[in-house]
């Protein structure tokens, strides 16, 4: 495959996989509480998600290390198992979150409950992997996931005003409601910043044997496909904002959502919401759960790989198989989906300075990266979005759970 | 960094529930549900939206109807803002076909 193909294909892939139902929720609950004024939460958090992207492609072509056997490596396995242990519990709930999101599309044009859903699109998330390879993941269900260029086809079409965008870029304390403002910019930065994203990146790059050459591809797909799939999550933000905001909706339930679309295009709204939601959860779902599968089976030295036949990799499926079966049955139960993706990634946030600092020390050891190592003003962007993500998630989530 | 942090801190302690920010918390949870129900009859009389999801949005509506009232900042909301809500919710409920009284009466 030529270079430019594979970044053009990257860059596709990072556009549908940056937009799932995380980002989708806290923007469209930014928009609607505080019009643009959060944009800058989604910038700030696609500045660290890229230089993390970058450095997760980076630390494989190199030392053909993903994240998570690195991390075992260079620390042992209390560090190991602490990483570990932080993201199995956030992936469980964000994974939850994106098989809820999957049923309420579903809900939305059927009218049947997501509690019976949930099963059968864990079931068809579960398939996908047995049965899927690779490659039919990371390009096939992540190229669908482009469909929600629709966000961005309906901002365009509300004609926003460009001057409150700009302000929004800029953070700015809040003027109202400090506690739901903050819960929500860390809840924006947890989606965003979301660990299985660098994870499955990591591990991907070495299911497709990168090297040394690759790192200009790596760049160029971690720094244009993040960034474009920014856009359309502050598309979302901007319908909310031009939709929601003037008639004072907040959403607390899915179902108020599904209207954002249906001012701009009309019918076809409803249904590129409901196939928006549907797809990018989809992918979602697929990546956290390979993510956790790579993150136990390569810290574990278990055998490992989409592409291996689940017979030979027998306790990497199962970790994938009991993940999906457990997040089906949470969601059966009738856990709120919305609550529960703002609360996962506000969570997300509190946990990144677990994940991020061992691995910024492993980008600066030029025993694992030679002379590829981090540039300081990557060090310097990573530890400063990560710590203020989760000193104000601290904070914000005990107020928030109160009541604030 | 430590000085802007504790100073959200601050601002986010002191800011913290007090009763009469749980009323407006609820009734602006209220305004939200009025909006909606307005919002989506119209989109069902424009035929924007199919009768399936608008029978979803009354139903969730009335749920959380159902779940403000039984907390206690309900009686702290204003009467007109009840009115309102009950009015968006009948509305709702003709735009569908359903007789505007089985939406029940908002307490």
């Amino acid at each position: 495959m030529s270079k430019l193909l594979k970044i053009a294909l990257g860059i596709f892939t990072s556009i549908g996989g940056f937009l799932e139902v995380g980002a989708i929720a806290t923007t469209a609950q930014a928009g609607a509480a505080f019009g643009f004024r959060l944009i800058w939460a989604v910038v700030l958090g696609t500045i660290c998600v890229i230089f993390l992207v970058e450095m997760s492609g980076r630390l494989a072509a190199v030392s053909r290390h993903t994240i998570k056997d690195a991390l075992r490596e260079r620390f042992g396995p209390r560090i190991f198992l602490l990483t570990l242990v932080s993201d199995g519990v956030i992936n469980l709930l964000v994974l939850a979150a994106e098989i809820g999101g999957m049923s309420l599309a579903l809900q939305l044009v059927t009218g049947i409950s997501f509690r019976w859903w949930a099963v059968p699109v864990g079931f068809l998330t579960w398939l996908l992997l047995w049965k899927g390879s690779f490659s039919l993941i990371e390009n096939g269900v992540s190229l669908l996931g482009m469909v929600a260029v629709a966000f961005l086809v309906g901002a365009v079409m509300l004609d926003p005003p460009l001057n409150a965008m700009v302000r929004g870029a800029w953070p700015s304390l809040p003027t109202e409601r400090p506690v739901h403002y903050w819960f929500t910019a860390v809840s924006i930065l947890g989606a965003a910043i979301s660990p299985y994203l660098f994870y499955f990146y990591s591990a991907g790059a070495i299911e497709d044997h990168w090297d040394e050459d690759e790192i200009g591809v790596n760049r160029a797909v971690a720094t244009v496909g993040m960034s474009f799939g920014a856009i359309l999550a502050i598309a979302v933000l901007v319908v909310a904002a031009m939709v929601f905001h003037p008639h004072g909706i907040e959403p607390e339930r899915y179902e108020q959502v599904a209207l954002l679309l249906t001012s701009p295009l009309g019918r076809w709204g409803f249904y590129l919401f409901a196939a928006t939601l549907l797809v990018s959860c989809l992918g979602a779902a697929l990546e956290i759960s390979l993510a956790t599968a790579y993150s136990f089976a390569q810290g574990l030295g278990w055998n490992w790989g989409e592409d291996v036949r689940p017979r030979d990799a027998a306790r990497f499926s199962l970790v994938y198989t009991v993940m999906i079966a457990l997040t089906s049955l949470l969601m059966v139960a009738g856990i709120d989906p919305l609550k529960l993706t703002l609360f996962s990634m506000a969570l997300t946030s509190l946990t990144l300075p677990i994940v991020t600092f061992p691995f910024l020390i492993l980008m600066n050891d030029r025993d694992y990266v030679g002379e590829y190592g981090n540039h300081w003003i990557g060090n310097l962007a990573v530890i400063a979005i990560s710590l203020l993500a989760s000193i104000i998630a601290l904070v914000a989530i005990p107020l928030q759970l109160m009541g604030g | 960094m430590s000085s802007p942090i504790s100073a959200i801190a601050l601002v986010l302690v002191l800011s913290c529930v007090s009763p009469e920010q749980k009323a407006e918390l609820a009734a602006h949870d209220l305004r939200s549900w009025v909006a909606t129900a307005r919002m989506t009859a119209d989109a069902l009389a424009v035929g924007t939206v199919p009768q399936l999801y608008g029978r979803q949005v009354l139903d969730a509506a009335l749920e959380s109807r159902r779940r403000l009232a039984q907390r206690s900042e309900w009686n702290a909301i204003a009467p007109e803002l009840r009115d309102s809500l009950q009015s968006s919710l009948r509305g709702l409920a003709l735009a569908l076909g359903q007789p505007a009284d089985s939406v029940g009466v908002t307490p």
